[in-house]
């Protein structure tokens, strides 16, 4: 099965081929009393993903906290497809500070789906003072 | 010599006598004055000679009416099939009364004496459903002096038949693409498509309704129709468009071929 895969921070369409419909003839039909017209299309594959963050460039900005703060942020995941499909998230968090609640793999099925992930933010008295920067990566897959 | 003289004298006052009576005759005799009569040819016009058609106005003449009268009234009976219980009077006005197929207008101001060339319009009319030659035979008027003393009726003929010819309807579709269809091809769901117009061309002798249905995969295609292709329009030629716009919801399933019709019945 072709397999579709959106990252995180992007939102896109899959496309497979818009056919755009030129003018043609046109035909005129007479009859006494009714006439049908007949109306054709056809779906292309496609999902989007997109992601709304508190702040801009799809960023989660807490500013400066302090340990045990436990400052929250919520992320929107919205997931739409034609097809099922899987969301993936991968942390990559050299420091351990932050922690999300999504589910690490999300199965969902066909539609307009929006889902929340909650950041917290945990430091540590540990933790050296300045900046930590961590990223998290949403994937969808089609399967 | 005398005598001669007074022959000649009674022969006058005779004379006199004679020729006052008979300006008597005249002035108190209704019988004597022609009180309307046909100008030219007489013929009935119609302002929509299609079967069915409401609101026709009928026109009688013309006319003449005759020295020293007017005409305070007429009454037309219309063949049957005719309806004219929605009868007004266009010209002159008046007031109707409506018997059976009978339609009396007595009017606002009698048509007054030597009027030439007079018309009679009767309007509300609705044809008859059967195409054929018609004619209402005769139109009476009602007579009366310059008192408004009644001087009788006179009943003219309305002349030629009039012909009531049958009804028509068409319905003509045009479409962008052949074959009377909008070929939207490949689309993405959640974005909507480019609006595509249909030209739907009414031509009817009557008034008619345009019924709009819409079935097949409409709804997984998301298929919108606006525009003015539905519900009632008047008699004659006319064009309505309507526009198409496919916008595929996220739960239709890709790759399998989506069609929909949109079904135009013209009713009159």
């Amino acid at each position: 099965m072709r397999k579709m895969i959106l990252s995180g921070g992007l939102v896109f369409a899959l496309l497979f081929g818009i056919v755009g419909f030129a003018a043609a003839d046109i035909v005129s039909y007479s009859a006494p009393a009714d006439g049908t017209v007949t109306v054709n299309c056809t779906a292309n594959s496609a999902m989007s993903l997109t992601l709304n963050t508190p702040d801009a460039a799809q960023t989660v900005q807490f500013g400066a906290q302090d340990p045990m703060s436990g400052a929250t942020a919520n992320v929107g995941v919205n997931v739409k497809s034609n097809v099922e499909w899987d969301l993936t998230k991968v942390e990559t968090d050299a420091t351990g500070m932050l922690s999300t609640d999504l589910l690490d793999v999300v199965a969902g099925a066909v539609g307009d789906h929006s889902l929340t992930d909650v950041y917290t933010l945990n430091i540590p008295w540990a933790a050296a003072p300045g900046a930590h920067t961590a990223t998290v990566q949403y994937s969808v897959v089609a399967n | 010599m005398h005598r001669r003289i007074q022959h000649r004298f009674h022969l006058r006052i005779v004379l006199a006598a004679v020729l006052l009576a008979f300006a008597g005759v005249l002035a108190s005799s209704p019988s004597i004055t022609f009180g309307v009569s046909s100008q030219g040819q007489v013929a009935t016009t119609l302002s929509n000679d299609t079967i069915s058609s409401p609101n026709v106005t009928y026109t009688f003449g013309n006319f003449r009416v005759a020295n020293k009268e007017e005409v305070p009234a007429v009454e037309i009976t219309f063949p049957a099939g005719t309806d004219v219980s929605g009868a007004v009077a266009v010209s002159p006005l008046g007031t109707v009364t409506v018997t059976g197929q009978t339609v009396r207008i007595d009017f606002t101001a009698p048509v007054p004496q030597r009027s030439s060339k007079f018309t009679l319009s009767v309007g509300g009319i609705t044809n008859p459903s059967t195409p054929g030659a018609y004619n209402v035979g005769t139109v009476t008027f009602y007579t009366a002096d310059l008192d408004g003393i009644s001087t009788g009726s006179t009943a003219i003929a309305a002349g030629p038949d009039y012909t009531i010819l049958d009804g028509w309807l068409t319905l003509t579709i045009t479409t962008v693409d052949p074959g009377q269809a909008v070929l939207f091809g490949n689309l993405d769901p959640g974005i909507p498509s480019p609006p595509v117009d249909v030209t739907v061309n009414v031509d009817s002798s009557l008034p008619v309704s345009i019924t709009r249905t819409i079935g097949g995969d409409a709804v997984l295609m998301g298929l919108m129709v606006t525009g003015t292709a539905t519900g009632a329009k008047p008699a004659g030629v006319a064009d309505y468009v309507d526009t198409y716009q496919v916008t595929l919801p996220w739960t239709t399933n890709p790759a399998i071929p989506l069609v929909a019709t949109v079904q135009y019945t013209v009713v009159q």
